[in-house]
């Protein structure tokens, strides 16, 4: 492993820190910080300050270290985590971010700024003197661009810092076995812990349970367990020897003192029988190494492999420590995942045209080859699109910090409900959604949630409550912003509308057409414009963004009561499960998630309209769609389609079947092209083009809801 | 005996005491009452001492058919907690150990 990987692992650790450190601080502010909270919290700073030491950042240790001891205080008591102390904290955090980002820029020397802004946020922590905290800002110097590949003495020479800190209890590490008759003497080993609690804290313990023999062979009265535990205590190795001075000759006690290299607790482990995985596992259960540190025994092997009787040992317990982690989670270039994804995209349509090719050969042995082919080509398919999916969660938690910021900056108290962060979907589409919803959170809190007295007049409760909930709903998922404020205000909308020429007088608009009109470009109600909302830019942009992303926005409100604003977004990008369709000698797909069914054509008299199983099912015919000038098919299909919750019906005159479909978007001229969101190159060569099923849904119930006005039929069935 | 083995609809409850004293005892009890990979509920709200050999039957226990401590005295609770066991507990209120 490169210094280069170590640090940006360094970088991408960091960033993952400070984003749970500002969860469980934001969870702090919103009061009731539970001690497990603070402990997270401590942890991460903890942790973090650890590395960042590993590769010399000294100002961030520096001030992380400020930080750090506040939280200490709280965690034992002596000073409260309130809203106040909880806001400090978070632009504390915002700091560190900075400091992280200025690390990675590899410059060398603190803006004067951001000293400054350090200093500052000290002095309100109320940690040390500031001065001093300066003067460590500004003779700090990161050693990023020398690139010294920090080794285990280094490492050490940290921690024995931090150790050699007046009051700062050292870590041990502890290994204890016990004779197996420890207890027939009246001997508790249980006694021990508890006694060495009184001069200290057990940070982590795996009880070991490795030696238990079976039910039947173990006999009750002898120990078999074994402890691994970190013991955090200020007390000398004397002391705590002298702890087990009772069962000396009949126990075996190793210790690992603090400040010694990560390698040295592996060595100990592997005297204590552990082979080095295990090994790994125990330290960091026990909290005795963090996984930091267990990794630079990973940037140690460098310097190990020159001493070769040590260094195959070690590297192998590298090995273990870092497959272990793997094993969670890998980290891989975005680029890489869609260079992948485009290549299975190819991969698929050249798939399609080989089939093609052997249908045409009848050749029976290779069609069925080829059909194995193409089923193993799907799972991949499958697999790699499940590669990009992510939890929208880490999206949602995001919008914690904008409540708490956007919320005290009105003075309205909101509570933010997340449910659904669970539901997957496309990489992309989650960095891209997150700006549109930070829009429509903030239009919530600003617009939507109403002043306090407000709510207390309308017998509400004061604090506002904002709700974002996912789910999946056909091949698309659903995020919905809800508040429970005044809802919007159908009437000043609907003026507004009309004084810009936006609906047509004679026509009554419904109230969904109404809401939607505040999608419109530069349509603001708002009396007074605020630094946040209101200035009539955003709606039109959110809109325009979540079209690009082949999605949907609506809006739905009641007065007094809330609104709630839907967004669905197609689940992938890149590939669809598509259904194809032809029309005369044009072939068309549409996405197999939006098909409920497909019908036998007929038609109530010519109109378009048909029956289906009794409800009223608009319907499109393609030909007309596309100004197809050739006669239809003797025997005509109808596709039944579904989109939030409304169903058409496309006509069409052949069903060709579910095939895998790359989407290719359509170039610029072909971006009015209504009903039409892309194109896909089928086996042939041919191209296809994609239906949009929304605006095709749209203009079916659009055209038989005109015809059945006109002529007083019944209303059509929205399902 | 100082220990007491009542018989509950998923498992049992413990009273008295689980000490190396009667360890011999509780685990023929404890195997009898249970059947390996069926997980048990044990109610040790009544549970006045537990020593090591009381922790290793109950991770003899839970290697074996998996345990869900669904009460316990605030003795047991310690003992738990010291060890960083806390998640035998079913109602896991995770305390650190301090």
């Amino acid at each position: 492993m490169r210094i280069d990987d170590a640090l940006s692992t360094f970088f991408a650790e960091a960033a993952e820190l400070l984003r749970e450190m500002e969860t469980e601080l934001l969870a702090c502010a919103g009061g009731a910080a539970s001690a497990d909270d603070v402990n997270r919290i401590f942890r991460s700073a903890h942790t973090l300050k650890g590395s960042a030491g590993l590769f010399g950042f000294d100002f961030i240790v520096e001030f992380v270290h400020e930080v750090e001891a506040v939280l200490d205080r709280v965690r034992q008591g002596k000073a409260a985590l309130d809203a106040e102390l909880a806001s400090t904290l978070l632009e504390c955090k915002d700091h560190m971010d900075g400091l992280v980002t200025h690390a990675m820029n590899g410059q060398s020397a603190l803006h004067p700024s951001m000293i400054e802004r350090g200093t500052r946020l000290l002095r309100e922590l109320g940690t040390t003197s500031p001065q001093a905290a300066a003067a460590a800002h500004s003779t700090s110097e990161a050693t990023v661009a020398s690139g010294a590949a920090p080794t285990g003495s280094e490492t050490s020479s940290i921690i024995d810092r931090h150790a050699a800190d007046a009051q700062t209890p050292g870590r041990w590490h502890i290994s204890l076995r016990f004779g197996s008759d420890v207890l027939v003497t009246g001997m508790d080993p249980l006694g021990f812990l508890r006694y060495l609690t009184t001069f200290g804290s057990l940070r982590g313990m795996v009880v070991l349970d490795e030696l238990l023999p079976d039910a039947a062979a173990m006999d009750a009265q002898k120990c078999y367990l074994g402890f691994e535990f970190c013991f955090e205590s200020a007390a000398a190795r004397e002391k705590i020897e002298g702890a087990f001075e009772f069962v000396k000759d009949d126990s075996t006690l190793r210790l690992v003192p603090p400040a010694s290299p990560p390698a040295a607790y592996f060595e100990t482990l592997r005297a204590a029988g552990f082979d080095d995985p295990r090994a790994a596992r125990i330290l960091e259960d026990c909290g005795s190494l963090t996984v930091a540190q267990i990794n630079t025994v990973l940037l140690a092997t460098d310097a190990v492999t020159r001493q070769p009787v040590q260094g195959a040992a070690l590297k192998a317990s590298v090995a273990n420590a870092a497959a272990r982690h793997e094993a969670q989670t890998i980290r891989v270039d975005a680029a890489k995942l869609d260079s992948l994804i485009s290549r299975i995209g190819e991969l698929i349509t050249a798939t399609a045209s080989a089939n093609l090719i052997a249908r045409r050969s009848e050749s029976r042995d290779f069609e069925e080859s080829l059909t194995n082919v193409s089923a193993l080509v799907e799972e991949i398919r499958e697999g790699s699109l499940q590669l990009r999916m992510v939890r929208i969660g880490g999206t949602f938690n995001r919008f914690r910090r904008v409540v708490h910021d956007v919320s005290r900056e009105l003075g309205k108290e909101i509570e933010l409900q997340i449910s659904g962060e669970d539901t997957e979907l496309d990489k992309t589409v989650v960095e891209k959604i997150a700006d549109p919803l930070t829009h429509l959170v903030r239009n919530a809190i600003d617009h939507g949630i109403e002043p306090a007295d407000v709510r207390a007049a309308r017998g509400k409760r004061s604090a506002g409550c904002i709700k974002l909930n996912a789910y999946h709903d056909s091949g698309t998922i659903v995020i919905e912003v809800s508040d429970d404020g005044g809802g919007l205000k159908r009437d000043r909308i609907l003026a507004k509308a009309l004084e810009r020429g936006l609906i047509d007088a004679t026509h009554k608009p419904t109230d969904s057409e109404i809401f939607n009109m505040v999608f419109e470009p530069g349509f603001s109600t708002a009396e007074k414009v605020t630094n946040l909302s209101g200035r009539g830019v955003g709606m039109d942009v959110v809109r325009r963004n979540i079209t690009a992303l082949r999605g949907t926005v609506s809006i739905s409100s009641e007065a007094g009561i809330g609104t709630k604003i839907t967004v669905r977004l197609p689940l992938t990008l890149a590939i669809i499960n598509g259904f194809q369709i032809s029309v005369a000698d044009s072939i068309f797909v549409l996405p197999l998630d939006s098909i409920e069914e497909c019908v036998e054509y007929s038609s109530a008299d010519g109109h378009d309209y048909t029956s289906l199983r009794g409800d009223v099912l608009p319907f499109i015919r393609l030909h007309g769609l596309f100004g197809i000038n050739k006669p239809p098919a003797r025997r005509q299909s109808i596709v039944v389609v579904r989109h939030a919750g409304k169903r058409a019906g496309i006509v069409v005159d052949a069903l060709l079947g579910e095939f895998q479909t790359v989407i290719k978007p359509l170039g610029k001229i072909f971006a009015r092209v209504d009903c039409v969101t892309g194109s896909s190159i089928l086996g042939t060569g041919e191209v296809a083009l994609i239906l949009d099923v929304p605006a095709v849904i749209e203009r079916a119930i659009q055209r038989s809801a005109a015809w059945i006005d006109s002529t007083g039929a019944p209303q059509v069935a929205a399902a | 005996m100082e220990f007491q083995l009542e018989p509950r609809p998923r498992g049992a409850a413990i009273s008295g005491n689980m000490t190396v004293y009667d360890a011999s005892d509780l685990k023929q009890a404890l195997l009898a009452h249970t059947v390996a990979g069926q997980p048990v509920e044990l109610d040790l709200s009544q549970v006045h001492e537990i020593d090591t050999a009381g922790l290793q039957l109950l991770l003899l226990l839970q290697r074996r058919c998996g345990v869900r401590v669904v009460a316990c005295s605030p003795t047991v609770r310690g003992v738990l907690s010291l060890c960083h066991l806390d998640g035998l507990t079913a109602d896991a209120t995770p305390e650190e150990a301090a």
